[in-house]
Protein backbone atom coordinates (compact mmCIF):
# COMPACT_ATOMS: atom_id res chain seq x y z
CA UNK A 1 0.00 0.00 0.00
CA UNK A 2 2.96 2.26 1.09
CA UNK A 3 3.86 1.75 -2.53
CA UNK A 4 0.90 2.25 -4.59
CA UNK A 5 0.30 5.43 -2.58
CA UNK A 6 4.04 6.48 -3.55
CA UNK A 7 3.24 6.11 -6.87
CA UNK A 8 0.21 8.06 -6.86
CA UNK A 9 2.39 10.84 -5.16
CA UNK A 10 4.62 10.75 -8.05
CA UNK A 11 2.24 10.59 -10.60
CA UNK A 12 0.51 13.82 -9.33
CA UNK A 13 3.60 15.20 -9.05
CA UNK A 14 5.04 14.05 -12.71
CA UNK A 15 2.48 15.77 -14.52
CA UNK A 16 1.35 18.77 -12.00
CA UNK A 17 3.19 21.37 -15.11
CA UNK A 18 0.73 20.52 -17.67
CA UNK A 19 -2.16 20.31 -14.97
CA UNK A 20 -0.53 23.98 -14.52
CA UNK A 21 -1.57 24.52 -17.86
CA UNK A 22 -4.76 23.64 -18.50
CA UNK A 23 -5.82 24.95 -15.08
CA UNK A 24 -4.51 28.32 -16.07
CA UNK A 25 -6.77 27.58 -19.36
CA UNK A 26 -9.78 26.96 -17.62
CA UNK A 27 -9.44 30.19 -15.52
CA UNK A 28 -9.16 32.00 -18.85
CA UNK A 29 -12.21 30.49 -19.88
CA UNK A 30 -14.22 31.59 -16.76
CA UNK A 31 -13.15 34.54 -17.05
CA UNK A 32 -14.30 34.91 -20.92
CA UNK A 33 -17.77 33.77 -19.52
CA UNK A 34 -17.82 35.81 -17.08
CA UNK A 35 -16.89 38.85 -19.10
CA UNK A 36 -19.45 37.99 -21.84
CA UNK A 37 -21.91 36.78 -20.01
CA UNK A 38 -23.57 40.31 -18.65
CA UNK A 39 -23.44 41.25 -22.49
CA UNK A 40 -25.64 38.41 -23.33
CA UNK A 41 -27.70 37.43 -20.25
CA UNK A 42 -30.01 35.25 -22.39
CA UNK A 43 -26.92 33.26 -23.41
CA UNK A 44 -26.61 30.62 -20.63
CA UNK A 45 -24.59 28.58 -22.74
CA UNK A 46 -21.28 30.92 -21.94
CA UNK A 47 -21.02 30.36 -18.63
CA UNK A 48 -20.14 26.51 -19.55
CA UNK A 49 -17.42 27.14 -21.28
CA UNK A 50 -15.32 25.76 -18.35
CA UNK A 51 -17.17 22.21 -18.82
CA UNK A 52 -16.59 22.55 -22.26
CA UNK A 53 -13.01 23.00 -21.31
CA UNK A 54 -12.85 19.94 -18.63
CA UNK A 55 -14.26 17.34 -21.66
CA UNK A 56 -11.23 18.74 -23.59
CA UNK A 57 -8.31 18.86 -20.62
CA UNK A 58 -9.31 15.63 -19.00
CA UNK A 59 -7.93 13.42 -22.13
CA UNK A 60 -5.50 15.74 -23.13
CA UNK A 61 -3.72 15.29 -19.42
CA UNK A 62 -3.82 11.69 -19.91
CA UNK A 63 -2.90 11.52 -22.92
CA UNK A 64 -0.06 13.76 -22.31
CA UNK A 65 1.29 11.22 -19.23
CA UNK A 66 1.68 8.17 -21.42
CA UNK A 67 3.14 9.74 -24.10
CA UNK A 68 5.80 11.95 -21.84
CA UNK A 69 6.80 8.89 -20.00
CA UNK A 70 7.01 7.12 -23.12
CA UNK A 71 8.96 9.69 -24.79
CA UNK A 72 11.44 10.67 -21.81
CA UNK A 73 11.82 6.76 -20.71
CA UNK A 74 10.46 6.63 -17.25
CA UNK A 75 8.22 3.72 -18.33
CA UNK A 76 11.37 1.79 -17.81
CA UNK A 77 11.27 2.55 -14.59
CA UNK A 78 7.33 2.13 -13.70
CA UNK A 79 7.48 -1.22 -15.56
CA UNK A 80 10.21 -2.14 -13.52
CA UNK A 81 9.02 -1.74 -10.33
CA UNK A 82 7.41 -4.34 -8.19
CA UNK A 83 4.06 -3.61 -9.22
CA UNK A 84 1.10 -5.21 -11.70
CA UNK A 85 1.12 -3.45 -14.65
CA UNK A 86 -2.50 -2.45 -14.11
CA UNK A 87 -2.14 -1.11 -11.14
CA UNK A 88 0.29 1.48 -12.81
CA UNK A 89 -2.71 2.22 -15.29
CA UNK A 90 -5.27 2.63 -12.79
CA UNK A 91 -3.20 4.74 -10.72
CA UNK A 92 -2.13 6.89 -13.49
CA UNK A 93 -6.39 7.12 -13.86
CA UNK A 94 -6.65 8.12 -10.11
CA UNK A 95 -4.37 10.57 -10.40
CA UNK A 96 -5.25 11.89 -13.74
CA UNK A 97 -8.98 12.64 -11.70
CA UNK A 98 -7.63 14.14 -9.04
CA UNK A 99 -6.23 16.62 -11.31
CA UNK A 100 -9.29 16.77 -13.02
CA UNK A 101 -11.41 17.28 -10.24
CA UNK A 102 -9.47 20.39 -10.11
CA UNK A 103 -9.85 21.89 -12.93
CA UNK A 104 -14.20 20.96 -12.46
CA UNK A 105 -13.83 22.60 -9.10
CA UNK A 106 -12.68 25.97 -11.06
CA UNK A 107 -14.85 25.90 -13.86
CA UNK A 108 -17.84 25.35 -11.48
CA UNK A 109 -16.76 27.64 -9.45
CA UNK A 110 -16.07 29.97 -11.66
CA UNK A 111 -19.33 29.95 -12.81
CA UNK A 112 -21.00 29.82 -9.41
CA UNK A 113 -19.41 32.84 -8.47
CA UNK A 114 -20.22 34.33 -11.27
CA UNK A 115 -24.22 33.66 -11.00
CA UNK A 116 -23.84 34.95 -7.44
CA UNK A 117 -22.21 38.08 -8.31
CA UNK A 118 -24.86 38.92 -10.84
CA UNK A 119 -22.17 38.65 -13.72
CA UNK A 120 -24.36 36.32 -15.60
CA UNK A 121 -27.74 34.63 -16.18
CA UNK A 122 -29.82 33.61 -12.69
CA UNK A 123 -30.23 29.86 -13.33
CA UNK A 124 -32.49 27.77 -11.41
CA UNK A 125 -31.01 24.20 -11.74
CA UNK A 126 -33.52 21.57 -10.52
CA UNK A 127 -31.94 19.04 -8.67
CA UNK A 128 -32.36 16.49 -11.86
CA UNK A 129 -30.98 18.85 -13.71
CA UNK A 130 -27.56 18.79 -11.80
CA UNK A 131 -27.88 15.11 -11.47
CA UNK A 132 -27.96 14.51 -15.12
CA UNK A 133 -24.89 16.89 -15.43
CA UNK A 134 -23.06 14.96 -12.55
CA UNK A 135 -24.10 12.01 -14.56
CA UNK A 136 -23.27 13.37 -17.92
CA UNK A 137 -19.87 13.71 -16.47
CA UNK A 138 -19.18 10.52 -15.37
CA UNK A 139 -20.00 9.07 -18.23
CA UNK A 140 -17.90 11.15 -20.46
CA UNK A 141 -15.05 10.32 -17.82
CA UNK A 142 -15.21 6.23 -17.54
CA UNK A 143 -15.80 6.06 -21.72
CA UNK A 144 -12.89 8.58 -21.91
CA UNK A 145 -10.16 6.37 -19.29
CA UNK A 146 -11.49 3.11 -21.52
CA UNK A 147 -10.59 5.19 -25.09
CA UNK A 148 -7.02 5.86 -23.97
CA UNK A 149 -6.45 3.05 -22.04
CA UNK A 150 -7.26 1.42 -25.26
CA UNK A 151 -5.01 3.73 -27.46
CA UNK A 152 -2.36 3.09 -24.77
CA UNK A 153 -2.70 -0.54 -24.59
CA UNK A 154 -2.12 -1.11 -28.84
CA UNK A 155 0.58 1.56 -28.82
CA UNK A 156 2.51 -0.20 -26.09
CA UNK A 157 2.29 -3.79 -28.78
CA UNK A 158 4.62 -4.08 -31.13
CA UNK A 159 2.23 -5.19 -33.72
CA UNK A 160 2.83 -7.50 -36.33
CA UNK A 161 3.00 -5.21 -39.46
CA UNK A 162 1.60 -2.48 -37.63
CA UNK A 163 -1.07 -2.24 -39.96
CA UNK A 164 -2.96 0.63 -38.70
CA UNK A 165 -5.57 -0.25 -41.12
CA UNK A 166 -5.52 -3.92 -39.11
CA UNK A 167 -5.93 -1.85 -35.65
CA UNK A 168 -8.87 -0.08 -36.89
CA UNK A 169 -10.55 -2.94 -37.83
CA UNK A 170 -10.10 -4.40 -34.32
CA UNK A 171 -11.23 -1.55 -32.78
CA UNK A 172 -14.10 -0.96 -34.95
CA UNK A 173 -15.31 -4.79 -34.15
CA UNK A 174 -14.45 -4.28 -30.52
CA UNK A 175 -16.55 -0.99 -30.18
CA UNK A 176 -19.51 -2.74 -32.46
CA UNK A 177 -19.50 -5.88 -29.91
CA UNK A 178 -19.42 -4.12 -27.05
CA UNK A 179 -22.33 -1.84 -28.21
CA UNK A 180 -24.16 -4.44 -28.85
CA UNK A 181 -23.70 -5.74 -25.13
CA UNK A 182 -24.22 -2.36 -24.19
CA UNK A 183 -27.52 -2.36 -25.48
CA UNK A 184 -28.38 -6.34 -24.08
CA UNK A 185 -27.67 -4.79 -21.05
CA UNK A 186 -30.02 -1.73 -21.54
CA UNK A 187 -32.69 -4.21 -22.86
CA UNK A 188 -33.03 -5.89 -18.99
CA UNK A 189 -32.43 -2.79 -17.23
CA UNK A 190 -36.09 -1.13 -16.31
CA UNK A 191 -36.16 2.01 -18.70
CA UNK A 192 -34.92 5.00 -16.78
CA UNK A 193 -35.82 8.70 -17.26
CA UNK A 194 -35.38 12.00 -16.06
CA UNK A 195 -37.39 14.89 -15.88
CA UNK A 196 -35.42 18.28 -15.55
CA UNK A 197 -36.91 22.04 -15.24
CA UNK A 198 -34.70 24.94 -16.45
CA UNK A 199 -35.80 28.59 -16.20
CA UNK A 200 -33.31 30.92 -18.51
CA UNK A 201 -32.71 34.54 -17.43
CA UNK A 202 -35.71 36.08 -19.58
CA UNK A 203 -38.36 33.48 -17.65
CA UNK A 204 -38.76 31.10 -19.84
CA UNK A 205 -39.33 27.90 -18.73
CA UNK A 206 -37.98 24.80 -20.00
CA UNK A 207 -39.22 21.26 -19.72
CA UNK A 208 -37.66 18.20 -20.79
CA UNK A 209 -37.97 14.37 -19.87
CA UNK A 210 -34.02 13.13 -20.56
CA UNK A 211 -33.86 9.76 -21.74
CA UNK A 212 -30.75 8.35 -19.87
CA UNK A 213 -29.97 5.67 -22.65
CA UNK A 214 -27.20 7.24 -24.06
CA UNK A 215 -25.67 8.09 -21.05
CA UNK A 216 -26.30 4.56 -19.67
CA UNK A 217 -25.03 3.18 -22.79
CA UNK A 218 -21.48 5.56 -22.14
CA UNK A 219 -20.84 4.37 -18.86
CA UNK A 220 -21.24 0.41 -20.02
CA UNK A 221 -19.22 0.61 -22.94
CA UNK A 222 -16.81 2.86 -20.99
CA UNK A 223 -16.41 0.51 -17.91
CA UNK A 224 -15.97 -2.68 -20.67
CA UNK A 225 -13.54 -0.85 -22.92
CA UNK A 226 -11.62 -0.01 -19.75
CA UNK A 227 -11.73 -2.96 -17.82
CA UNK A 228 -10.59 -4.51 -21.30
CA UNK A 229 -8.06 -2.06 -21.93
CA UNK A 230 -6.88 -2.25 -18.60
CA UNK A 231 -6.43 -6.11 -18.99
CA UNK A 232 -4.77 -5.80 -22.34
CA UNK A 233 -2.30 -3.08 -20.83
CA UNK A 234 -1.32 -5.42 -17.79
CA UNK A 235 -1.05 -8.40 -20.59
CA UNK A 236 0.57 -7.01 -23.18
CA UNK A 237 2.12 -3.94 -22.72
CA UNK A 238 5.83 -3.67 -23.14
CA UNK A 239 8.92 -1.37 -23.39
CA UNK B 1 20.77 -22.23 -7.25
CA UNK B 2 19.92 -21.56 -10.85
CA UNK B 3 18.75 -17.52 -10.48
CA UNK B 4 17.89 -17.51 -14.59
CA UNK B 5 16.96 -19.95 -16.76
CA UNK B 6 16.32 -19.12 -20.62
CA UNK B 7 15.38 -21.31 -22.86
CA UNK B 8 14.91 -20.76 -26.94
CA UNK B 9 14.39 -17.66 -26.51
CA UNK B 10 13.02 -15.54 -29.49
CA UNK B 11 12.05 -11.78 -29.79
CA UNK B 12 10.60 -10.18 -32.71
CA UNK B 13 9.61 -6.80 -33.46
CA UNK B 14 7.55 -5.39 -36.88
CA UNK B 15 10.21 -6.07 -39.49
CA UNK B 16 13.09 -7.24 -37.55
CA UNK B 17 13.92 -10.30 -34.93
CA UNK B 18 15.99 -8.91 -31.92
CA UNK B 19 16.93 -12.50 -30.58
CA UNK B 20 16.83 -15.76 -31.86
CA UNK B 21 16.64 -18.85 -29.59
CA UNK B 22 18.59 -17.55 -26.94
CA UNK B 23 19.43 -20.17 -23.89
CA UNK B 24 21.51 -19.15 -20.79
CA UNK B 25 21.16 -19.59 -17.31
CA UNK B 26 23.13 -17.93 -14.51
CA UNK B 27 23.58 -19.42 -11.07
CA UNK B 28 23.54 -17.61 -7.90
CA UNK B 29 26.90 -15.73 -7.23
CA UNK B 30 27.96 -15.35 -10.71
CA UNK B 31 28.45 -12.18 -12.81
CA UNK B 32 27.49 -12.67 -16.60
CA UNK B 33 28.50 -10.33 -19.72
CA UNK B 34 26.42 -10.29 -22.65
CA UNK B 35 28.73 -8.92 -25.16
CA UNK B 36 27.76 -7.92 -28.15
CA UNK B 37 27.78 -4.86 -30.72
CA UNK B 38 24.96 -2.49 -30.90
CA UNK B 39 21.83 -4.11 -32.40
CA UNK B 40 23.37 -7.72 -31.24
CA UNK B 41 20.00 -8.21 -28.76
CA UNK B 42 21.92 -7.48 -25.50
CA UNK B 43 19.69 -4.68 -24.45
CA UNK B 44 16.26 -6.58 -25.62
CA UNK B 45 17.95 -9.78 -23.55
CA UNK B 46 18.19 -7.65 -20.58
CA UNK B 47 14.51 -6.00 -20.84
CA UNK B 48 13.23 -9.60 -21.26
CA UNK B 49 15.42 -10.59 -18.11
CA UNK B 50 13.45 -7.34 -16.06
CA UNK B 51 10.48 -8.60 -17.43
CA UNK B 52 9.82 -5.09 -18.93
CA UNK B 53 9.51 -7.04 -22.47
CA UNK B 54 7.55 -10.34 -23.45
CA UNK B 55 8.87 -13.11 -24.82
CA UNK B 56 7.68 -13.98 -28.89
CA UNK B 57 8.57 -17.21 -28.13
CA UNK B 58 10.61 -19.64 -25.75
CA UNK B 59 10.94 -19.32 -21.62
CA UNK B 60 12.60 -17.62 -19.52
CA UNK B 61 12.37 -17.76 -15.63
CA UNK B 62 14.10 -15.75 -12.85
CA UNK B 63 13.84 -17.28 -9.40
CA UNK B 64 11.62 -20.14 -11.08
CA UNK B 65 9.18 -17.84 -12.47
CA UNK B 66 7.96 -15.54 -15.12
CA UNK B 67 9.51 -12.04 -14.52
CA UNK B 68 6.64 -10.45 -15.58
CA UNK B 69 5.21 -11.32 -12.34
CA UNK B 70 5.31 -8.04 -9.72
CA UNK B 71 6.32 -10.32 -7.01
CA UNK B 72 9.54 -11.42 -9.13
CA UNK B 73 10.42 -8.25 -10.15
CA UNK B 74 11.05 -7.54 -6.13
CA UNK B 75 14.09 -9.58 -6.51
CA UNK B 76 15.57 -7.77 -9.76
CA UNK B 77 17.67 -4.44 -9.71
CA UNK B 78 17.57 -3.72 -13.50
CA UNK B 79 19.17 -0.71 -15.07
CA UNK B 80 17.87 0.17 -18.81
CA UNK B 81 20.39 2.12 -20.99
CA UNK B 82 18.54 4.80 -20.84
CA UNK B 83 17.86 7.12 -17.53
CA UNK B 84 14.39 5.85 -16.47
CA UNK B 85 13.90 9.03 -13.47
CA UNK B 86 12.22 11.83 -13.22
CA UNK B 87 14.25 15.33 -13.92
CA UNK B 88 12.51 17.39 -11.33
CA UNK B 89 12.89 14.75 -8.76
CA UNK B 90 16.05 15.31 -6.31
CA UNK B 91 18.77 12.37 -5.41
CA UNK B 92 17.35 11.87 -2.24
CA UNK B 93 13.73 12.42 -3.10
CA UNK B 94 14.29 9.22 -6.04
CA UNK B 95 15.80 7.09 -2.88
CA UNK B 96 13.25 7.66 -1.20
CA UNK B 97 10.36 7.06 -3.86
CA UNK B 98 12.21 3.63 -4.57
CA UNK B 99 11.90 2.83 -0.58
CA UNK B 100 9.04 1.46 -0.03
CA UNK B 101 9.43 -0.85 -3.33
CA UNK B 102 12.06 -3.12 -2.37
CA UNK B 103 12.18 -4.97 0.47
CA UNK B 104 15.45 -4.64 2.35
CA UNK B 105 16.04 -1.32 1.11
CA UNK B 106 19.16 -0.13 3.21
CA UNK B 107 18.85 4.04 3.38
CA UNK B 108 22.11 4.33 4.86
CA UNK B 109 23.61 1.85 2.48
CA UNK B 110 22.24 4.15 -0.19
CA UNK B 111 23.93 7.36 1.57
CA UNK B 112 27.43 5.41 1.87
CA UNK B 113 26.63 4.77 -1.76
CA UNK B 114 25.87 8.60 -3.19
CA UNK B 115 29.29 9.27 -0.96
CA UNK B 116 31.27 6.70 -2.66
CA UNK B 117 29.44 7.62 -6.29
CA UNK B 118 30.59 11.31 -5.43
CA UNK B 119 26.39 12.41 -5.50
CA UNK B 120 24.98 15.35 -4.28
CA UNK B 121 21.93 14.25 -2.65
CA UNK B 122 20.17 17.24 -2.85
CA UNK B 123 20.46 18.18 -6.88
CA UNK B 124 17.95 17.45 -9.21
CA UNK B 125 18.31 14.14 -11.24
CA UNK B 126 17.94 16.77 -14.46
CA UNK B 127 20.88 19.07 -13.20
CA UNK B 128 23.05 15.71 -13.42
CA UNK B 129 25.48 15.04 -15.94
CA UNK B 130 25.13 12.25 -18.41
CA UNK B 131 27.84 10.36 -16.23
CA UNK B 132 26.34 11.39 -12.82
CA UNK B 133 23.57 10.06 -13.74
CA UNK B 134 24.67 6.75 -14.72
CA UNK B 135 26.69 6.51 -11.28
CA UNK B 136 22.74 7.16 -9.99
CA UNK B 137 21.74 4.31 -11.46
CA UNK B 138 24.38 2.36 -10.21
CA UNK B 139 23.63 3.49 -6.34
CA UNK B 140 20.17 2.61 -6.77
CA UNK B 141 20.96 -0.88 -7.80
CA UNK B 142 23.14 -1.63 -4.93
CA UNK B 143 21.08 0.07 -2.38
CA UNK B 144 19.11 -3.42 -1.58
CA UNK B 145 19.71 -7.12 -1.14
CA UNK B 146 18.24 -8.02 -4.84
CA UNK B 147 19.05 -11.75 -6.00
CA UNK B 148 19.72 -10.17 -9.54
CA UNK B 149 21.15 -7.53 -11.11
CA UNK B 150 20.92 -6.21 -14.35
CA UNK B 151 22.92 -3.64 -16.16
CA UNK B 152 22.32 -2.28 -19.64
CA UNK B 153 25.85 -0.91 -20.57
CA UNK B 154 26.32 0.99 -16.86
CA UNK B 155 29.36 2.70 -18.27
CA UNK B 156 28.00 4.60 -20.38
CA UNK B 157 28.78 8.53 -20.13
CA UNK B 158 31.03 7.64 -17.37
CA UNK B 159 34.64 8.55 -17.69
CA UNK B 160 37.06 6.01 -19.13
CA UNK B 161 39.34 6.39 -16.17
CA UNK B 162 36.63 6.07 -13.31
CA UNK B 163 34.86 3.08 -15.15
CA UNK B 164 37.25 0.61 -13.71
CA UNK B 165 37.36 2.18 -10.09
CA UNK B 166 33.52 2.60 -10.02
CA UNK B 167 32.89 -1.09 -11.00
CA UNK B 168 35.45 -2.20 -8.56
CA UNK B 169 34.17 -0.39 -5.48
CA UNK B 170 30.85 -1.31 -6.40
CA UNK B 171 31.27 -5.14 -6.84
CA UNK B 172 33.72 -5.87 -4.07
CA UNK B 173 32.55 -3.37 -1.33
CA UNK B 174 28.69 -2.71 -2.07
CA UNK B 175 27.65 -6.02 -3.76
CA UNK B 176 25.43 -8.25 -1.54
CA UNK B 177 26.99 -11.69 -1.18
CA UNK B 178 25.28 -14.20 -3.33
CA UNK B 179 24.18 -11.69 -5.96
CA UNK B 180 24.11 -12.33 -9.72
CA UNK B 181 24.80 -10.07 -11.91
CA UNK B 182 23.98 -9.54 -15.42
CA UNK B 183 25.95 -7.10 -17.71
CA UNK B 184 25.58 -6.09 -20.60
CA UNK B 185 28.06 -3.69 -22.89
CA UNK B 186 30.45 -3.43 -25.79
CA UNK B 187 33.35 -1.87 -23.80
CA UNK B 188 35.01 -5.29 -23.00
CA UNK B 189 37.96 -3.93 -22.26
CA UNK B 190 37.16 -2.33 -18.89
CA UNK B 191 34.81 -5.42 -17.55
CA UNK B 192 36.58 -8.13 -19.23
CA UNK B 193 38.58 -8.43 -15.35
CA UNK B 194 34.65 -8.59 -13.74
CA UNK B 195 33.45 -11.22 -15.69
CA UNK B 196 32.97 -15.20 -14.20
CA UNK B 197 30.97 -16.69 -17.44
CA UNK B 198 30.51 -14.84 -21.11
CA UNK B 199 28.01 -14.82 -23.58
CA UNK B 200 28.30 -13.28 -27.14
CA UNK B 201 25.87 -12.06 -29.22
CA UNK B 202 26.02 -11.45 -32.80
CA UNK B 203 22.49 -10.03 -34.67
CA UNK B 204 20.33 -12.01 -31.97
CA UNK B 205 22.28 -15.25 -31.87
CA UNK B 206 24.56 -16.66 -29.36
CA UNK B 207 27.99 -17.56 -30.96
CA UNK B 208 30.15 -18.22 -27.98
CA UNK B 209 28.73 -19.01 -24.18
CA UNK B 210 30.82 -20.16 -21.21
CA UNK B 211 33.05 -19.81 -18.37
CA UNK B 212 35.41 -16.45 -18.94
CA UNK B 213 38.47 -18.81 -17.80
CA UNK B 214 38.05 -21.27 -19.97
CA UNK B 215 37.27 -19.62 -22.81
CA UNK B 216 40.32 -17.74 -22.22
CA UNK B 217 41.94 -21.10 -21.64
CA UNK B 218 40.76 -22.91 -24.70
CA UNK B 219 41.18 -20.17 -27.18
CA UNK B 220 44.24 -18.62 -26.13
CA UNK B 221 42.68 -14.94 -26.37
CA UNK B 222 41.61 -12.50 -24.25
CA UNK B 223 37.99 -11.54 -24.12
CA UNK B 224 38.34 -8.39 -26.01
CA UNK B 225 39.99 -10.60 -29.21
CA UNK B 226 37.46 -13.04 -28.89
CA UNK B 227 34.56 -9.94 -29.23
CA UNK B 228 36.56 -8.19 -32.06
CA UNK B 229 36.11 -11.87 -34.00
CA UNK B 230 32.75 -12.44 -33.64
CA UNK B 231 31.98 -8.90 -34.37
CA UNK B 232 34.10 -9.08 -37.32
Amino acid sequence: MKALWALLRREIRAHQLAFGAYFALTLLLDAFAVLTAPENPERFGLTMLPLVGLLFFAPLLLVHAFASERRNHQVYLLFALPVARWQVALIRVIANLVHTAGILVVGLGGAAWAYQRGLASEVQVSGSLALLLALGILAYLVLLYGLVLGMETLRSVPLRGRSLWGAASALLGLYLALRGAAHGLYRVLPALSLDFTFVDATGRVFQKTANLQPLEFAVVFGLLWGALALWGFHRFAEV
Amino acid sequence: MTIVEVQDLWKRYPGSTALRGVSLQVPRGVVLGVLGENGSGKSTLLRILAGVSRPSRGTVRVLGRDPRDAAVRRHIAFLPEVTPYDPWMRVRGLLDFLQPFYPGWDSRKARILLEALQLDPDRRIGELSKGQQARLKLATAFAWPSDLVLLDEPLGGIDPPSRHRILHTLFSEFRYGEQAIVLSTHLVQEVEEFLETVVFLHHGEVTLQGSADDLRARTGKSLLELFEEVVA
